[in-house]
Formats: C-alpha cells, sequence, structure tokens
C-alpha cells in the first residue's frame, strides 16, 4: 500500500517532465514548459504591475483600485503555469499564460518587447492547436515574424545604404572584425552584404515557413542563421533567438508509438544508452542488446525504423523531454554564471555543437528527397 | 468536436490577420509596437529631466517612466517618445516638468525631442 503511493507521489513529481498523453502535441507541451521556465528566469513575473502608461487609456481607471489588475494577471499566469507544468488542461492553461502576457503588455508599455509578445502570441496559438494537426498556426506565426521584420527593414533607406548595420556594428557593438574591416577600407560594403545578407534570408525563411514541404529548410535556415548572427554579434537580441529556437521545438514530429532500440553491446554503447534512459521521462524507448555483429550498432523499430546510427541517436534525443531540459539547464546556466567573454565563448560553443548535432537530420532528407527522384 | 476545431482554428487565423493588420498598420504611424519590428533601427537615447529646475539622476529618470533613460534603443526611438508623452500628458501633467530627449539615430547626428504640452 506504502508502496502504491509512494509510486504516485514519484509520478505525480515526474508530471513536469513529461510530455505525452495530453490533449496537446508532446512537442508543443515541451515548448510551453520551455517558455514558462524562460519567462520565470528573465523576470516576467515581477515586471507584471498594475497599469502604468498602458497602451489602452481606460485601464489607467483600474488603479483606483490598487493592486487589482496586477493580482488578477499573477494569478492567471500562476494558474496558467502550473496546471501546464503539471500536464492538467493544458490547452486551456496555454491560453491563460497568454493572456496574462497579452493583459500585462497591454497594461504597461514600458515592459513592451517583441521577445516577450511573441511568446504571448505562441502560448495563444498553442492553446488552439489540436494534437492530431500539424501546427501550422505555429509556422504562419513564425511566418509572419519573419516577413513583419523584413518589410520594417526593407522600408528604412539605411538598411539598403549599410549605415543601419555600420552603426550597430562599428559604434553599438564595437565589433573588432566589423571596425578591423572597415579601418582598412573606409567603405560600407561589409555593411551593405551584411544588411542584404540579412534580408535575403528573412524572406527566404518566410516563404519557406508558409509552404509545407519547404519547411525543413526554413528550419534549417533559421538554426544557420541565428548560429552565425550570433557568431558575429554576440547579440541574442533580449531572449528573441532563444524564443524562436525554442519554437521549432513544436515543429518536431515526435514518435506516435514506442520505440525499440536494438544496439550492440560496448562499453561505449552502453553508457549512451544509459544517459538516453535518463533523459527519456516519457519511457517510449525500450532497449534490446543486438548479438549479430554485422550492420549498424544502432537500429530501431516503428516510426524510427529507416535510421541507424547517429542520426537514430539524435531522433532519439530529440524525442526525449530530458535532452531539452538539459540544453535549456546548460543555456541558462552560461548565461547566469558567466559574464562578457566567457558567456559569448560558452553559449557559441553551445550553440554550434546543436547545429553540428542537428545537422544528420537535414542532410538524411536531402539524401531521402534525391532518392525519392 | 469538429465544429470547436474549425472555431478555434478561425480564431487562429483572425489572430495571425491582426497581426499582418498591425504590420501594415505600422507602415503609416512612426511608433512600432506589435509589428515584428526589431532592429529596424538603432538609436543611442538620453532622456532628461528637469522638475523645478532640478534635474533628476538617471536612476530617478528610470523610476518615472520605467524604462532605461540612457542607452541603446533597438526598436523605434517613437517608442520612447510615445511613452514618454504618456506619461507627461497623464501621470505627470501636474508636475510639468522639463523633458529633452537627445538622441541619435543610425550613427546620423543628435537630435533633441521635446513632449507636446
Amino acid at each position: 500500500m506504502e508502496y502504491m503511493e509512494t509510486n504516485k507521489i514519484t509520478s505525480f513529481l515526474i508530471l513536469p517532465f513529461r510530455v505525452y498523453g495530453t490533449s496537446m502535441r508532446p512537442g508543443v507541451l515541451m515548448m510551453c514548459k520551455i517558455f514558462i521556465v524562460l519567462l520565470i528566469a528573465h523576470g516576467f513575473f515581477g515586471s507584471i504591475t498594475d497599469p502604468f502608461i498602458p497602451f489602452i487609456s481606460w485601464l489607467d481607471d483600474l488603479n483606483l483600485h490598487p493592486n487589482l489588475l496586477e493580482y488578477f494577471i499573477k494569478a492567471l499566469f500562476i494558474l496558467g503555469s502550473t496546471t501546464l507544468i503539471f500536464n492538467y488542461k493544458v490547452r486551456s492553461s496555454a491560453m491563460l499564460i497568454a493572456c496574462s502576457i497579452f493583459l500585462a503588455i497591454l497594461a504597461s508599455k514600458p515592459i513592451f518587447r517583441n521577445h516577450l509578445f511573441i511568446i504571448g502570441c505562441v502560448f495563444f496559438l498553442s492553446g488552439l492547436t489540436s494534437k492530431e494537426d500539424t501546427p501550422w498556426l505555429l509556422f504562419f506565426q513564425l511566418g509572419l515574424v519573419y516577413f513583419g521584420a523584413l518589410l520594417n527593414k526593407m522600408t528604412q533607406i539605411e538598411w539598403w545604404t549599410g549605415q543601419f548595420m555600420h552603426n550597430w556594428l562599428s559604434v553599438a557593438l564595437e565589433n573588432p572584425v566589423y571596425n578591423s574591416w572597415y579601418d582598412s577600407t573606409s567603405n560600407l560594403l561589409l555593411a551593405k552584404i551584411m544588411s542584404y545578407s540579412a534580408m535575403l534570408a528573412e524572406l527566404l525563411i518566410g516563404f519557406c515557413l508558409f509552404l509545407p514541404k519547404c519547411r525543413l529548410y526554413a528550419i534549417t535556415m533559421i538554426l544557420v542563421f541565428h548560429t552565425i548572427l550570433f557568431s558575429f554579434t554576440g547579440e541574442t537580441f533580449g531572449y528573441f533567438m532563444e524564443d524562436i529556437l525554442i519554437i521549432l521545438i513544436a515543429f518536431r514530429e515526435w514518435p506516435k508509438q514506442r520505440i525499440q532500440i536494438n544496439y550492440r553491446e560496448s562499453k561505449y554503447n552502453n553508457g549512451l544508452i544509459n544517459q538516453i534512459k535518463l533523459l527519456d521521462f516519457d519511457k517510449r524507448f525500450t532497449y534490446s542488446k543486438k548479438s549479430e555483429v554485422i550492420g549498424s550498432a544502432f537500429s530501431a523499430t516503428n516510426d524510427f525504423k529507416s535510421l541507424h546510427g547517429k542520426s537514430l541517436i539524435v531522433q532519439v534525443l530529440l524525442s526525449t523531454s530530458g535532452f531539452y531540459i538539459m540544453v535549456l539547464c546548460l543555456q541558462m546556466g552560461i548565461r547566469y554564471f558567466f559574464n562578457d567573454f566567457l558567456k559569448y565563448i560558452f553559449l557559441l560553443g553551445l550553440f554550434w555543437i546543436l547545429l553540428l548535432l542537428l545537422s544528420p537530420i537535414f542532410f538524411n532528407y536531402l539524401k531521402q528527397t534525391r532518392l525519392k527522384k | 468536436m469538429k465544429n470547436q476545431k474549425k472555431v478555434y482554428q478561425f480564431i487562429g487565423i483572425l489572430f495571425l490577420l491582426l497581426q499582418l493588420g498591425s504590420v501594415v498598420y505600422a507602415r503609416f504611424i512612426p511608433e512600432k509596437f506589435f509589428c515584428w519590428a526589431p532592429y529596424d533601427e538603432h538609436t543611442y537615447y538620453k532622456i532628461k529631466v528637469s522638475l523645478d529646475g532640478k534635474e533628476l539622476s538617471t536612476n530617478e529618470v528610470k523610476s518615472r517612466y520605467n524604462y532605461l533613460s540612457d542607452g541603446w534603443e533597438p526598436r523605434s526611438i517613437d517608442n520612447v517618445f510615445s511613452l514618454v508623452q504618456q506619461y507627461e500628458t497623464t501621470y505627470g501633467k501636474a508636475e510639468k516638468a522639463n523633458v529633452e530627449i537627445l538622441y541619435n539615430t543610425n550613427g546620423n547626428g543628435w537630435n533633441i525631442w521635446r513632449p507636446i504640452k
């Protein structure tokens, strides 16, 4: 009896790390849970106030009842976050969180940030997205972000002359690579190339996000574009870059059935399987040692039967909530424990390792597309 | 159930269209809120406020507007003008503060903005 009680408590406590068995797609739920952590870590809760320079002027009338709106928004956020984290009514919870973000922004112009607004939009659309469909509303949302950003840049003459990029890199960021180029050439050629590349990237990404067949290209371009941008500027634009990368988690197709992984026994393989077991909170994978020596060291069943070796391991990792939690902890640890140069170096390493880790998916896709042709 | 799904999708599309409308609307106004315009311009600015002849410190200005008083604005500088204007014509109206924002957008030289009283 006592054992059963302990089991129930353990199952309950492990719920925040689980993403299967709810009315949301596992990827969408994973994304939402990470966003909650991100919001709390970046002080969203503390930034909620009574109306102060609101977007809608009549909200100021609520100041006649001090703390009323503040407590209401905070209550919405706490309720939505707690229920979503514990996998209860997750779609409604996402809507509650979205409402708390929208209300907080509408009540206070000074806290408006694109990186906060996008999270609100994503929570809102996640609440509207059913488990059975691809999250096309989220694809469209991201497409709209890139098209909006492109349109706003295209209509600024200084994005065409290179003046914006020059001022940003040279004066605001004091970028040593750019400044050494500019000092030796005194022209805006590099600034222009970078401006045009950024606009072209946004155009292609936005366009591909709207076309179902091109979405993997869009995702690849997003990863490459933001990693290169970070490498060159060291900027994450508030937490906008993290927002975009986290949204990509929602686009992943997680395996519907349980999958058996067959692996050849060796010290390294056993160790790797043990690590995966730790990350697999939903217990979606079973493991079996295989005796034959020929063929790949790793193979699998069901949705992953066409995958082997490194590609399979990457797909397995991307189908475990623990992997995302681990990356999030790493990223946040770097942000909080290091400053300036060390922070930049460690984040740079993390982003490039992730990019290289994910590259087999793209190359496999290209190979399969070519084979089909 | 099927109807509910359709309603949700309709709300989702409407929500996206609203944002699209906001992106288009932003073409006709100086402020760039809710229109996905990060880093379309980059401005260095400094807000100066004096009350009864006494200039407020950086921290006092920051608490006044709940906004950075001195630094880089990666969105349209009109967003900053908008919130300062709103404060000075509502909460701060009676104080009759002298407010100036010195700003330099994209390195094109310094300008001064003052709220309309």
